[in-house]
């Protein structure tokens, strides 16, 4: 009896150490951005005092209100959605087509295994090791500073993995249903659109959040290849650094705004955002 | 005769469905690449004149004897292996707490996903407020544990370090998500030979769980490995590269020499030395990758 009741109690210590375990974790994921969004809403006597105030007294949405009143703000916010929105629709089409006709049409020279795996390449190094060409490239065109340009810098870095996820979801639907088809008269688009497109539909919900995150958060080429009008809103978030620096209730407010859409997105869509960021992990 | 025609009409929209993403690709990636290998063996410095000049292999050379790109790669080096390790081996030990099923491991999940949606900047500026000095968080607790405050930022033998804390915050979900769906693929039917044999929980760790993700371990390194040597948003925000020199990751190092200075000749050689170095490391995972999955 008394056995039986200590392998009870160590049964429900380690389960209580599991859960104090995964709390710890959680917590220290957290507290970060859980600070942040306090921040946002503390006046400057708070967040800049010492020792740290971590609930304020007095809550202000003035951070809010002094981001609204930025100039060109909301044309920058429309850009960063324009842009992000603009990029993930082409690289989650141009991709997905590409990896069909790279899966379906035979090439010569072995063309298709050169293009796949050159589209590996362009992963493994970072592109700003590209940026300097691609500037002046980019200036040459007149294109500088304009959401043209971003929109086909993001669709260029989503589109590598947009080809191997889809090309992925393609290859494991039975090529039985294809050859139906064909003897049903479909040719190659139909093919595509009425079959294959929508049984990838985990795959490309995946890469469509996948796509749009990475638009969203870019900053780099962002900041090279903009100044006035094609800004986006990490360049401004950044911006208030070298300004007069340190605004830290504006820049707060103003990250907790532009984080918490990619936060929802995430959230609903977790299970196939999982699946795309770990499918290259598991099965690549 | 119908079915020849179907064919080659198909071949052409197959060739049509592929033309758009090579042309991208060509344009942004394939073409910079070659222009900036071109690029690399002028001297362009666009800050002081229109003039290109050719000089051969001397950017390169100057390179080499460059103490600044010397250190700079050679931080950079620091910072991804120790990135890497510590979130490899956090992320594993994680994972295995939150691959178990139930309601809220799901959510749990689910939130640890927030750090890497982050917009990379935002991360930046977070961190930055948590490391001031005169108000930030991470000195309170110190002096809460009776630890001296530091200047996290502002030190130059710390600033790394600072840096360091911040990718790791920042990518470790990653780690955990990967290695969570590694775990819940593992085939059972291996445990349950296992433990009809009698083995303990350790003996199960060692001999079959480990050895069977060793590639889902390997592969995630990798990608980890790839992306950390890219880092420059968070260098950008958090320490623009000082104090000093001691944060100048080499992505930020060839932005600066580039894009700030307009050195453009050697910056192109600096990111083709650049490139040159990852692919070899890249290579060597790939081998080392295959040698696992002989097992």
């Amino acid at each position: 009896m008394k056995r039986v009741r200590f392998l009870k109690l160590t049964k429900i210590l380690k389960v209580a150490a599991l859960d104090v375990a995964i709390f710890a974790v959680l917590f220290v994921m957290l507290v970060p951005f859980i600070w942040l969004v306090l921040t946002s809403f503390k006046r400057p006597i708070d967040y800049l005092s010492w020792p740290p105030v971590v609930v304020p007294d007095i809550w202000t949405l003035s951070n809010y209100k002094m981001i609204l009143e930025k100039p060109m703000i909301f044309n920058n916010f429309a850009n960063s959605m324009i842009i992000a929105v603009v990029s993930t629709l082409l690289a989650v089409l141009i991709g997905s087509a590409g990896a069909y006709g790279l899966l379906r049409t035979k090439l010569p020279f072995k063309l298709n295994n050169i293009i796949l795996i050159w589209i590996l390449i362009t992963r493994m190094y970072p592109a700003i090791a590209t940026a300097v060409p691609y500037f002046v490239l980019i200036q040459k065109l007149g294109l500088i500073d304009t959401k043209i340009a971003l929109i086909i810098t993001y669709t260029s870095f989503s589109l590598p993995f947009v080809v191997w996820l889809m090309l992925g979801f393609f290859q494991g639907i039975p090529k039985s249903l294809e050859d139906a088809a064909i003897v049903d008269g479909c040719n190659f688009f139909q093919r595509f659109v009425r079959i294959i497109f929508p049984l990838s539909a985990p795959g490309i919900i995946a890469t469509t959040i996948l796509s749009f995150i990475l638009a969203w958060n870019e900053f780099l080429f962002a900041v090279i290849l903009t100044s006035l009008n094609a800004k986006t809103i990490p360049v401004v978030i950044a911006g208030f650094i070298t300004d007069k620096g340190l605004e830290w209730g504006e820049m707060s407010a103003l990250g907790v705004a532009f984080v918490l859409p990619v936060i929802i997105l995430a959230w609903i869509s977790q299970k196939y955002l999982v699946r795309g960021l770990t499918l290259g992990a598991v099965k690549g | 005769m119908f079915k020849r025609g179907l064919y080659f009409h198909d071949r052409i929209i197959g060739i049509l469905f592929i033309i758009p993403t090579v042309g991208f690709l060509f344009f942004t990636s394939l073409y910079p690449l070659i222009y900036a290998l071109v690029l690399s063996f002028f001297k362009w410095d666009l800050a002081i004149s229109k003039e290109m000049k050719f000089i051969g292999f001397q950017n390169y050379i100057y390179a080499f004897k460059d103490k600044y790109f010397l250190y700079s790669l050679f931080i950079t080096i620091i910072f991804v292996i120790i990135t890497v390790t510590i979130q490899v081996i956090i992320g594993l030990i994680v994972a295995f707490l939150l691959s178990r099923e139930g309601k809220r491991l799901r959510i749990a999940r689910s939130l640890v996903l927030i750090p890497m949606v982050i917009t990379p900047v935002v991360v930046g500026i977070l961190w930055r407020m948590l490391f001031n000095p005169d108000f930030g968080l991470i000195n309170y607790l110190f002096t809460v544990l009776g630890l001296t405050s530091q200047q996290w930022l502002g030190d130059p033998k710390i600033a790394l370090i600072s840096v360091m804390i911040t990718d790791i915050w920042e990518w470790t979900p990653f780690v955990i998500l990967c290695f969570v769906a590694g775990i819940t693929a593992l085939p059972s039917d291996s445990y349950e030979a296992a433990k009809i044999d009698g083995a303990n929980n350790y003996q199960l760790l060692r001999h079959i769980t480990l050895p069977l993700l060793k590639p889902v371990i390997i592969v995630t390194i990798l990608l980890r490995v790839l992306d950390s040597f890219k880092v420059v948003d968070t260098v950008y925000v958090m320490t623009y590269g000082g104090p000093g020199n001691s944060t100048k990751l080499m992505s930020f190092f060839i932005y600066e020499k580039g894009l700030k200075y307009f050195q453009i000749g050697y910056a192109s050689a600096i990111s083709w030395i650049f490139i040159i170095f990852m692919f070899f490391f890249t290579f060597y995972f790939i081998r080392q990758r295959q040698r696992a999955e002989e097992y």
